[in-house]
């Protein structure tokens, strides 16, 4: 299916025609099609992403360096006091310059606060909780699509780092399970934010979300020696989180098969659901792959492009980390990988023969 | 694009989410212009992506499955049956492809698989027969059997993967045999195969050598290409040889800059700046003027802006106030950056 398909003229007045469109859409369109094009495409957005990151630290050198804050106090006060003014200068301007300006000046503040804050508190628990509520604010407020990935990504991080400090890494599965509900779940609302204007929240934090998730999945590839983690497991039990995103998967599948009205015999039906449940048995202790095909098949049916080449290239990087990774040895990984390649293959041909089948029947009746 | 008719844009998902944001299209209305625009997948086109998906992850997990088997070393399995295993598999790719035919999907993997399988042969023979050759004419002799497939095959992932395999030749030739005695790069390959390679990037000459090698490929690449060849057409495989080129240079630079003066870095260090400037420049040239890339043209500011960055950050010795300086910089540049690939992509535009 390519990706390019109907004209806007075409498309627009027949939606116009059916009432489903207001009669002066034409000059609004092509003015809306003209501030389309002058967005910036993702990469564009991370080298300015990653530019305001260094500029923040060089603020932040600056800062520390100079001694224009010497107490806790005032480092948290000088931290709101940036981030107040990077949000309200974000608010007022779009201008390239003020932009980048204000996310490092956002991005500095808030190290400043949350540094403050570790020092009056003298807790942990309570700086990260901290941080969490902080950028949870600023996703609301600061109007910024990098600052939104940033925040959204940056609280799953935190929550993780959380559950480090608490030694309670079982936990890890919640919020690989959870925050891949909520990313499904924000891809299956969007076009109800978009109905109300809110996609500049929506995206971002959509990618965010996905970034932090599957960042905190990789753990699952990680060998950390017993001596440096304190006899701590990085991700332990990885298949909980694979059986997890398992059925996440088969709910997906059902939706799918629901809102595409797909017919299906009960015995397809049963077929589709059995080689669904034996690939996710068959790759729990990989759970990597099966959020790669919940992406994939996301990406799929929202014709979205971005999301299949990043479900594409997390597959790839995934298996790589796994191959390396020294959890399991590579007799039982290598039965693993061949077990489900060679379902996959398969049910590939099973499908093949059925649907060469099906159109023998049509054609004799 | 705001002179262009409506009926010459075409509808994508992009602009479509665009357009219903601003324009608060009801959720209905949106999917009633998925589909008027064909954005939505039909029955037709479910089977085809659940076919393409079902053959090409199954074939890339059998293949690091069987990568996985045979670098386990069973003891237990006998070198005959090892042989017999692999061989018969390399021999079964190459049948499925020759029957499918490289043009098709099926034809492509099996090929690939072939390519993949060849490897894991000679590492099967060198562990099995002990030869006590180096590492690096492993992949060299691997590169060199599958370079007649990369040839006739026209899969750009046969090709991805002959040149990540001249690079670790290379790589791995040098490491072994021109600069074999650097404990701190054994450290660094301790902690992986991925932190040793990138380590001994570290290394001026052999970060010269992999830019020219990769910058060779990328030109030849972008040559080919502007024949018309339809399985060229895409631009990931071009976009990974630039970063392949540009990161070795850019960290070789980078320690060029910081360790200026250092004797250990004498010899032909000054390459590596030189290098890295003509590397970009050009590419800037070329993919703005030429051919738009906006991701090579995104990736080459960007290393640039931390080289120039960080040379500041070198030549200037005054204090902490360098920082807010530098801080003003990175922004400013960054702002300058984003700003001309907008000017870059309204030209082309206008030209079309």
């Amino acid at each position: 299916m390519s990706e390019r398909h109907g004209n806007f003229q075409d498309v627009f007045s027949q939606l116009a025609e059916e009432n489903l469109l207001d009669s002066d859409w034409e000059p609004k369109t092509r003015t809306l099609l003209a501030r389309e094009h002058n967005e910036q495409p993702w990469y564009v957005r991370i080298m300015v992403g990653f530019s305001a990151w260094l500029a923040s630290w060089m603020l932040i050198g600056f800062v520390v360096g100079a001694a224009i804050v010497e107490s806790e106090q005032a480092t948290l006060i000088l931290g709101v006091v940036l981030v107040v003014g990077a949000v309200v200068g974000r608010c007022v301007s779009d201008n390239d310059f003020i932009t980048q300006m204000a996310l490092a000046v956002s991005l500095a503040g808030e190290a400043l606060m949350i540094f403050g804050v570790a020092q009056f508190s003298e807790s942990f628990e309570i700086t990260i909780l901290s941080f969490v509520a902080l950028e949870a604010v600023l996703l609301a407020f600061y109007p910024d699509i990098v600052h939104r990935f940033l925040s959204a990504a940056s609280i799953i991080f935190a929550l993780a780092i959380l559950l480090f400090e608490w030694k309670a890494l079982d936990w890890v599965h919640v919020i690989v399970i959870s925050f891949a509900m909520l990313f499904v779940l924000l891809v299956y609302a969007e076009q109800h934010f978009l109905a109300r204007g809110q996609a500049r929240l929506l995206t971002p934090v959509k990618w965010g979300v996905l970034f932090g998730q599957l960042s905190v999945l990789m753990l699952s590839t990680v060998y950390v020696l017993p001596e440096l983690m304190r006899d701590m497991q990085l991700f332990p039990n990885p298949w909980i989180s694979g059986i997890g995103l398992g059925l996440l998967l088969l709910y997906l599948v059902y939706e799918l098969v629901k809102s595409e009205n797909f017919t299906l015999t009960s015995a397809n039906t049963a077929a589709l659901y059995a080689s669904c449940i034996l690939v996710i048995i068959l790759s729990a202790m990989a759970p990597g792959l099966i959020m790669a095909l919940i992406i994939l098949l996301l990406g799929f049916a929202r014709v979205d492009r971005v999301l299949m080449s990043v479900a594409i290239g997390f597959f790839t990087v995934f298996l790589t980390a796994f191959f390396y990774g020294i959890e399991l040895n590579l007799l039982t990984k290598s039965m693993l990988l061949i077990g489900v390649g060679a379902l996959l293959i398969a049910g590939r041909f099973g499908l093949k023969f059925y649907l060469a089948a099906q159109k023998e029947i049509a054609l004799n009746e | 694009m705001a002179k262009q008719k409506l009926s010459a844009i075409p509808v994508t998902t992009r602009r479509l989410k665009h357009i219903a944001n601003e324009l608060k299209l009801s959720v209905s209305a949106q999917q009633r212009a998925f589909e008027l625009a064909g954005l939505k997948p039909d029955r037709a086109a479910w089977l085809q992506f659940v076919d393409r998906l079902m053959l090409i992850s199954g074939a890339a997990l059998t293949v690091v499955g069987v990568m996985a088997f045979f670098a386990y070393n069973w003891a237990e399995l006998h070198k005959a049956a090892k042989f017999i295993l692999i061989e018969g598999a390399l021999v079964a790719a190459v049948v499925v492809a020759y029957f499918r035919g490289v043009d098709k999907l099926s034809g492509k993997a099996a090929l690939f698989a072939a390519a993949v399988f060849t490897g894991v042969l000679l590492a099967v023979y060198g562990q099995t027969y002990q030869t006590g050759a180096d590492p690096y004419g492993l992949f060299l002799t691997w590169a060199i059997l599958i370079s007649g497939w990369a040839l006739i095959g026209r899969n750009p992932g046969l090709w991805l993967l002959l040149l990540v395999l001249a690079n670790l030749s290379l790589i791995l030739y040098w490491t072994q045999l021109v600069h074999p005695e650097d404990w701190s790069r054994g450290l660094a390959t301790e902690l992986g195969p991925f932190a040793g390679i990138t380590y001994s990037l570290t290394d001026f000459a052999l970060a010269q050598w992999v830019c020219a090698l990769n910058a060779f490929a990328l030109v030849s690449w972008e040559f080919f290409q502007r024949r018309e060849l339809h399985w060229m057409r895409g631009r990931s495989f071009p976009r990974i040889i630039a970063v392949f080129a540009l990161v070795p240079i850019a960290i070789s630079t980078l320690i060029f800059i910081f360790a200026m003066g250092a004797e250990y870095y004498w010899g032909i260090r000054y390459v590596s700046p030189v290098l890295f400037a003509i590397f970009t420049l050009l590419a800037l040239y070329y993919y703005s003027k030429k051919l738009l890339d906006m991701f090579i043209l995104a990736v080459s500011l960007l290393a640039l802006i931390v080289i120039v960055t960080s040379l500041l950050a070198r030549v200037i010795h005054s204090g902490f106030e360098m920082f807010f300086l530098l801080s003003i910089l990175v922004i400013g540049q960054s702002a300058a950056a984003a700003h001309w690939l907008r000017k870059v992509r309204k030209s082309w535009e206008a030209q079309a």
